[in-house]
């Protein structure tokens, strides 16, 4: 599924007022939402860039080389989300257990906690909304941190809270909230926590307090144009309406890349290094 | 606790037709031998297969005769495990020292998405090997046992579609130890009162004389047919479900 996105910001200061406002827009009580998120990377590392254009030669190896070619090389971090509420903070050693469970009674109708999040980068074009693809996969058996190293395989990078209200207005989901961790913990952390710590130990990632407002609309089947239009034109209404409360921009894709990049091993250099360099010296010795 | 143990019969010509042959001469052999079956709810499955992709520089490596080792992952729905759950099974190399693998379970009405996503932005890691799925599969029940049979039919995504099939499965399921192995299985596992663990050599051998049974006398080929049990840890109802998902995709993984 698509998403179609636009962020604005709010300071801790008017982050009452906002959310009276929010709450009168939506003519809805916020639905208030725990949550924690943990990154997983890909434990293979990725290619360099072009490295598979560099080879020359013979008719048997043009046959490999297309092959090559074609094969995608992508490579992306990914989210595992839980839901929490405010009983499982600062459970500390009275849980037993050492591993997480997603067990839920899914038949049963209980919600699922656990789920698995895949961003895409947003899209290059200029609607004036963000646009990327969105995978969400509830996760209802199983251990999660397992799933999530075998499924790749990846491994772990870093967990953090994020806490905030959501409402929902028509077809935009508006969630105003901020980011939290344990700054001297996360370091150190080579898997994700059994029993969150408890809330009052978790520090602001962003000191001066400011939320971050994201309104969202989902779109389920990209291709067709009618139904990307309608939501496209009902953000940017919402847009409008927020004028003067919160401004609603979009941010630059590049920042929301979640594209695992290439990083060249220590001592080599690289043909884009020696571009550089190349340039470098030719302005030296024009001067 | 629920024992079981699967039979795959391989088509050779891989024809629907043939497949449906053979299924119909075990069903009609399971109903001469074994008259206190009856007929009950039919059952289907959709299964999916997808396998590592080797990373670039692994295919670079001219001449080198070790082939990379797989990890495969499958997606495994079975109405008699569950009407709304799909169950992905990972499975590492057979000779790597990771033990048996994880399973873990999805709601079936997410499964599609799933399988998309790793078919498209986790093409890197993920190539699709197969999809298969059976359909109307016939179950008797009777006594302890329950038989369930099978045509696997394989769907060709590309151009053309094409329906062709492997084989015909047959999964036999019985008691294994008698009641009171019922009252263990609530996670404190067969050795919580200093029990003797759960021989399975016997109910697979009763198993096995039942598959003789239904065999008998009928001509299934040239086919060497596979059979697998499944093989619990310890750990009560949710390790026995997650025994039988890894017995069904090792079965189903076919050639890879």
């Amino acid at each position: 599924m698509h998403e179609l996105l636009l962020y604005g910001q709010v300071s801790a200061a008017r982050h009452d007022q906002v959310l009276k406002i929010l709450a009168g827009f939506a003519a809805m009580q916020p639905r208030r939402i725990l949550q924690r998120r943990i990154i997983y990377k890909p434990e293979r590392e990725p290619e360099e860039p072009g490295s598979h254009l560099r080879r020359g030669g013979t008719q048997a190896v043009a046959v490999k080389q297309k092959l090559q070619a074609t094969t995608p090389t992508q490579l992306y971090y990914t989210h595992l989300v839980q839901k929490l509420s405010e009983e499982d903070f600062g459970q500390g050693d009275s849980k037993t257990s050492d591993t997480l469970s997603a067990d839920v009674d899914f038949e049963g109708g209980e919600e699922p906690r656990w789920s698995t999040l895949f961003e895409d980068i947003p899209d290059t074009g200029d609607r004036g909304v963000s646009i990327r693809f969105t995978n969400n996969t509830d996760l209802i058996g199983g251990d999660p941190h397992t799933f999530m190293t075998t499924s790749g395989p990846n491994r772990f990078v870093t967990e953090y809270y994020i806490e905030g209200h959501r409402f929902v207005h028509g077809n935009v989901v508006i969630f105003l909230h901020r980011i939290l961790h344990e700054p001297g913990v996360r370091n150190l952390q080579t898997e994700p926590k059994v029993n969150p710590p408890a809330f009052e130990a978790l520090q602001l990632l962003d000191q001066s307090g400011t939320y971050i407002l994201e309104a969202k609309v989902r779109v389920q089947d990209f291709k067709d144009a009618s139904v990307l239009e309608s939501g496209v034109n009902e953000l940017k209404g919402f847009q409008i309406s927020m004028r003067g409360c919160v401004e609603l921009s979009l941010p630059d894709r590049l920042t929301m890349d979640t594209r695992v990049k290439y990083t060249p091993p220590p001592g080599v250099v690289t043909k884009a290094q020696v571009q550089a360099q190349a340039q470098v010296q030719g302005q030296q010795n024009n001067r | 606790m629920e024992y079981s143990g699967l039979y795959f019969i391989p088509t050779p010509t891989a024809q629907p037709a043939d497949s449906s042959t053979t299924a119909s001469t075990l069903i009609s052999s399971l109903e001469t031998h074994f008259h206190t079956l009856t007929r009950s709810t039919p059952w289907a499955l959709t299964y999916r297969l997808f396998r590592d992709t080797p990373p670039r520089s692994f295919s670079d490596l001219s001449g080198d005769p070790t082939p990379f080792a797989h990890t495969y992952q499958h997606f495994l729905t079975h109405t008699s495990l569950s009407q709304n759950r799909a169950y992905i099974h990972f499975a590492p190399p057979p000779n790597s020292n990771k033990g048996s693998g994880s399973v873990a379970a999805i709601p079936a009405q997410q499964s599609d998405a799933q399988a998309l996503l790793l078919r498209t932005q986790l093409a890197a890691l993920w190539s699709p090997r197969h999809t298969l799925s059976v359909q109307n599969g016939a179950t008797y029940t009777g006594g302890s046992f329950t038989v369930q049979i099978g045509e696997v039919r394989a769907l060709r995504e590309a151009q053309g579609g094409g329906v062709s099939s492997p084989g015909v499965v047959v999964c036999i399921s019985t008691i294994a130890g008698g009641e009171e192995s019922d009252t263990a299985g609530n996670g404190t596992g067969l050795n919580g009162n200093g029990e003797e663990k759960l021989d399975f050599g016997f109910v697979q051998a009763t198993i096995r004389e039942f598959w003789g049974k239904i065999k008998e006398g009928r001509d299934l080929g040239r086919a060497e047919v596979r059979e697998a049990f499944m093989v619990p840890k310890e750990g009560g109802r949710s390790e026995e479900k997650d025994a039988v998902v890894r017995m069904w995709c090792d079965v189903l993984r076919l050639r890879g």
